[in-house]
């Protein structure tokens, strides 16, 4: 007995160092057991960091929903030249789009962008750009103070949103002309003409 | 006192040309009147598509009842425009004629008139064949 309590016995120095070494386990075994409970207590503080990591690549994520192509395309600026009845029937109009070259358009025509011809009356023409109704007002050139022509500006029938309640930057609902703008087109001679016309007819009555 | 004599009558026989030469002088001012449009629709198959013959008119109503008249013939659904020229006349019975050549070999014949507006015979330069008819509507 004596000899095993010798044998199992450890001395001095080594019992300090095995105590030592089983306090450093423990310290370990305690810091684990904490670091664990804390990480579950944290559980959903770690799915809060989620989107946290998303926020570090936008680019993936849009915030906002994708704009209609009408909604990011201003409303076009169409001057109405005239209205004349088709082969078919149909009412045609002769319309220039942001003062381009004038083209026959009818309905259901797309103009521009995002915009269709809907309706075409005998002296305007209205199309829908996105949710806007836009009306294009015919407008008379006005008349020339001399008889002969010269070249100046003519008017644009800048559009107007008629029915909807929502407005376009730029442009105001129901102005009538006082929304016109004047562009670069020439204006048609054909008072002048006219009124040369009948000047000539009125010189030939009065002839004996 | 014959040279004198010759020189009197030298001024006399120019003085009494003088009405003459004024008669014949230019006078009054030419006018263009630009951008005469009128709306077209024609039963000419090869033109159905031009709506719109847009001119400019130049002459001296004045002292005269004729205009020069060029422009084109516009067909905007074929992106085409036939240059057009001719001359239009506005007669002393108050009767407006216009005659016009396309490019395309077809000439607009407008007679008879009582206003600016009315209907065309089309017609092939070449052969004189009647092709259809053009109402022209000045606007």
């Amino acid at each position: 007995m004596a000899a095993f309590q010798s044998a199992i016995r450890p001395s001095g120095k080594l019992a300090y160092f095995m105590v030592a070494v089983a306090l450093v386990l423990s310290g370990f075994w305690l810091f684990e057991v904490k670091v664990f409970s804390s990480a579950k207590a944290e559980d959903p503080a770690v799915q809060v960091k989620q989107p946290v990591l998303n926020a570090t690549r936008p680019q993936l994520y849009s915030a906002e929903p994708l704009k209609s192509k009408s909604e990011i395309t201003p409303p076009p600026q169409v001057q109405l030249s005239g209205t004349v009845g088709g082969a078919d029937g149909q009412q045609l109009a002769v319309v220039s789009v942001n003062k381009s070259a004038e083209t026959i358009v009818r309905v259901g025509d797309t103009i521009f962008a995002a915009s269709t011809v809907t309706e075409i009356k005998q002296d305007s023409m209205t199309f829908r750009h996105g949710s806007n109704l836009i009306r294009v007002v015919m407008q008379d050139r006005p008349a020339s103070p001399q008889g002969i022509a010269s070249p100046t500006q003519a008017l644009t029938n800048e559009p107007q949103v008629a029915t909807k309640e929502n407005t376009v930057p730029g442009l105001t609902a129901n102005t009538g002309i006082a929304g016109l703008q004047s562009s670069g087109e020439p204006k048609n001679g054909n008072v002048e003409f006219r009124q040369a016309f009948e000047q000539k007819m009125k010189s030939f009555q009065s002839r004996p | 006192m014959k040279t004198s004599r010759s020189l009197v009558a030298s001024l006399l026989a120019f003085a009494s040309l003088l009405p003459y030469a004024a008669q014949s002088a230019p006078s009054g001012n030419t006018g263009t009147y630009t951008n005469v449009l009128w709306v077209v629709s024609t039963t000419v198959p090869q033109l159905a598509r031009c709506t719109e013959l847009l001119v400019d008119a130049t002459g001296d109503l004045n002292n005269s009842s004729r205009l020069s008249v060029y422009g084109n013939l516009n067909c905007f659904a074929d992106n085409t425009a036939y240059p057009a020229n001719g001359s239009a006349t506005i007669f002393n019975n108050g009767k407006f004629g216009m005659n016009l050549f396309l490019s395309s070999g077809a000439a607009l014949q407008c007679f008879n008139w009582t206003g600016l507006s009315g209907i065309c015979t089309v017609v092939n330069t070449g052969t004189n064949a009647v092709l259809g008819t053009a109402t022209l509507t000045l606007r």
